[in-house]
């Protein structure tokens, strides 16, 4: 099975939006991005292939 | 003859008594010892004697010094009285340490501060380590959730085959179960970065773990009527729930209690803690990078990957959220829209009078703490700082950001900080040669870097002494921050010179369009050096706040300087004393220029042509030569430049350019001598 390219997905951004919310401070968009990260990384190793 | 002069002495001694008592009432406020000083006149007034006899019995008491100043007699004398003895060896009896631990020993200020420090560097070390722990159990709960649940769903999808069960024997509870483990796998998925969603460790006691066999007892299994009860087999899947964040043994009762008859107590436990481990899964996936497609494996740590790809998630995640109305963004920070505190029409008022009565750029904190009442201590302070920001950035109208990164000021929209004898326009026209970095370099600005820091050296031209300016070129951008708006005109600095004890307001006017940059505000601190001066600029701890450092000369120079005469109207050579470090290259002085002596500004319109200062400068400064058959002017490029800078600014690399364009035959440069130009009047 060929790799997945990696996409930011609307769950992606959900999660993210809700990461903000309680974390009640705006950040940069690098921390945002570290984050992100992080989001991708679960949802793969929780989905596995 | 003897009573008579005891008479008279005590007569004396009453008055020399009442005379103290008459002086002290004006010494009421002098120390004790102080010199009290009364005219006789006065002194025999308010007594009512004779100031002959006053002064007689004064006289002779020596407690009194008489004195005589233009003709007046003064009589002073030593206030009375005795000062308390200086206590020496004084100490503190009823402090904290006496009172409240007998034990405290003295600290002094500088061991009570690396207490301090080491305690918050304890603390903070501790806190980190608590999250780092609290991260790892999560994440290894998280696996180890997920691998007892497919190794369950495994195990019971091969048992009914093998023993012909089918999902109604299992019954709808187990998949219930399962569900719900999943769910929860789910929620831990999205919380195990937010440390205040961290919950307790869920590690399993082997003795739990063993839990189930007792369960599976011989007793039990022998009653037909509770095997088949198909809810009771499927309760062990929840009993057995702590085994899941270990090992895949729980699911053991499920299989074992209703399938196998009491002859079999116990024996399937046994092969299920021989499930073998899931098979390595696939986590590479492909990301677009500027090299093209990179491959990436989420296996590896989340910080080596972001260390990696970090700028492509970023890019990836600014195209995403960029055009989401969700987020609003000030500054490079973001936030939810949802989130960011509101401001009134009177709220933004109140912020428009206090820039008018304050004529000034004021930060956002000045705004918070003076206007709002709010302190960076707060826990809002930063939420509110943003919303501020981002609300008055809407209204464009009404303020204008003149703020770098972390330091964000603003403006009243067409305030006017710096009146100039220039307009903005025709400074920036002026320096729209900077706008081409091959013409921009090569100036009056150099970058250095000495112990580590980047420091601006300048040398400064008569036009920028003459209009307060440092251009904006190569070498002052890359010293000064750029600009953090992508259409912000100016950012202002506050420039500090130790030397004068002067600190200043300065504004970088950001190059736009067709004209270029510049920092405009130096006239006053210009008024302390002479054009060709050299100083230097260095930056400071804070993004908007820079030094301002000249070389002084041990001893005076004095040199005839061109000024200008605004009452004749034209240039002229005065004698200036100065001690300040210049180049003597960009020093017109009248040795080196005599014939600028009584010339005169140039027409605006003369101005604005760079071949009209040029062809000025060369007939002001040039040599008469003979070039191919005709006479023409010659002078040195060095020479030349800093009369060119006194009309209109130039740099080294746009004056060369200039006079090597074909555009200006009358102008060439020597082709044997580098840096000797000729002009040619003749070849317009």
């Amino acid at each position: 099975m060929a790799d997945e390219v990696i996409k930011v997905k609307s769950s992606d951004i959900e999660k993210l939006i809700e990461w903000l919310r309680r974390g009640g401070q705006p950040q940069s968009l690098e921390e945002m991005s570290r984050h992100l990260v992080e989001i991708m990384r679960e949802e793969a190793t929780s989905k596995g292939r | 003859m003897t009573k008579t002069i005891s008479k008279v002495i005590a007569a004396d001694v009453g008055l020399v008594e009442r005379t103290i008592a008459a002086m002290l009432k004006r010494a009421t406020l002098l120390p004790i010892g102080a010199k009290v000083t009364a005219e006789l006149g006065q002194l025999a007034a308010a007594l009512g004697v004779e100031p002959a006899n006053l002064a007689a019995t004064l006289t002779a008491d020596d407690r009194f010094q008489h004195e005589e100043r233009g003709g007046t007699v003064y009589f002073s004398t030593e206030k009375p009285g005795r000062t308390a003895p200086p206590v020496a060896d004084w100490k503190p009896t009823h402090n904290f340490a006496s009172r409240m631990s007998t034990t405290a020993t003295d600290v002094s200020s500088e061991q009570r501060q690396e207490i301090s420090e080491q305690y918050a560097a304890r603390a903070s070390a501790n806190r980190a380590a608590r999250l780092r722990a609290r991260e790892d159990a999560l994440r290894a709960e998280q696996e180890s959730l997920r691998l007892a649940t497919a190794a369950a769903a495994e195990m019971l999808a091969g048992q009914s085959q093998s023993s012909g069960m089918d999902d109604d024997l299992l019954g709808n509870d187990f998949y219930a179960s399962i569900a719900s483990i999943e769910a929860d796998a789910g929620d831990l998925t999205a919380d195990s970065f937010i440390p205040t969603a961290a919950t307790p460790s869920l590690a399993a006691s082997p003795v739990e773990q063993a839990t189930p066999v007792e369960q599976a007892t011989p007793v039990e299994q022998a009653s037909p009527v509770e095997q088949a009860s198909p809810v009771e087999q499927a309760t062990p899947v929840e009993q057995a729930t702590p085994v899941e964040q270990a090992t895949p043994v729980a699911p053991t009762p499920v299989v074992a209690v209703p399938l196998t008859p009491p002859t079999v107590p116990t024996a399937p436990v046994v092969p299920l803690v021989e499930v073998p481990p899931t098979p390595a899964r696939n986590l590479t996936y492909l990301l677009d990078t500027a090299n093209g497609q990179q491959t990436l494996d989420f296996a590896n740590n989340a910080d080596g990957i972001f260390a990696q790809y970090g700028s492509e998630f970023t890019n990836l995640l600014r195209r995403s959220i960029s055009d989401d109305f969700r987020f609003v963004s000030f500054a490079g920070q973001w936030y939810l829209e949802d989130m960011v505190e509101r401001f009134s029409k009177g709220d933004l008022r109140k912020i428009k009078d206090y820039l008018a009565e304050t004529n000034d750029a004021l930060s956002d904190r000045a705004f918070l703490a003076d206007l709002f009442g709010k302190r960076p201590e707060q826990a809002d302070y930063e939420v509110w700082r943003f919303s501020l920001n981002y609300r008055l950035l809407k209204e464009k109208k009404e303020f204008e950001f003149v703020g770098v990164a972390d330091e964000r000021l603003w403006l009243a929209n067409g305030a006017t900080l710096f009146p100039q004898k220039r307009k903005a326009s025709e400074l920036g026209q002026d320096y729209r040669f900077l706008e081409e970095p091959s013409l921009s370099g090569d100036g009056f600005n150099v970058v250095e870097e000495v112990g580590g820091k980047q420091r601006l050296r300048h040398t400064l031209t008569y036009y920028e002494y003459e209009n307060g300016l440092i251009p904006y070129d190569e070498a002052a951008k890359q010293f000064f921050p750029g600009p953090v708006m992508d259409d912000q005109r100016a950012a202002v600095f506050r420039f500090e010179s130790p030397q004068l004890y002067l600190s200043f307001l300065t504004e970088l006017r950001f190059s736009s369009g067709n004209r270029g940059g510049y920092i405009v505000g130096l006239d006053e601190f210009y008024q302390n050096l002479v054009p060709g001066a050299t100083f230097v600029l260095e930056a400071t701890g804070r993004a908007n706040v820079y030094t301002l450092t000249y070389e002084r000369l041990k001893g005076s120079q004095e040199e005839r300087l061109l000024q200008y005469d605004e009452r004749r109207a034209r240039y002229i050579f005065r004698p200036v004393v100065f001690n300040v470090q210049t180049d003597p290259a960009a020093l017109i002085t009248e040795a080196k220029y005599p014939r600028l002596e009584s010339s005169h500004k140039l027409e605006e319109a003369e101005r604005k042509k760079p071949e009209l200062i040029l062809a000025n400068a060369f007939e002001s400064i040039g040599e008469t030569v003979e070039r191919d058959g005709h006479s023409a002017l010659m002078t040195l490029l060095d020479d030349l430049l800093p009369v060119v800078n006194i009309e209109r600014p130039f740099s080294r690399a746009y004056l060369r350019a200039l006079m090597s364009s074909s555009q200006y035959p009358a102008f060439s440069a020597d082709s044997e001598n580098e840096g000797v130009y000729y002009y040619n009047p003749g070849k317009k």
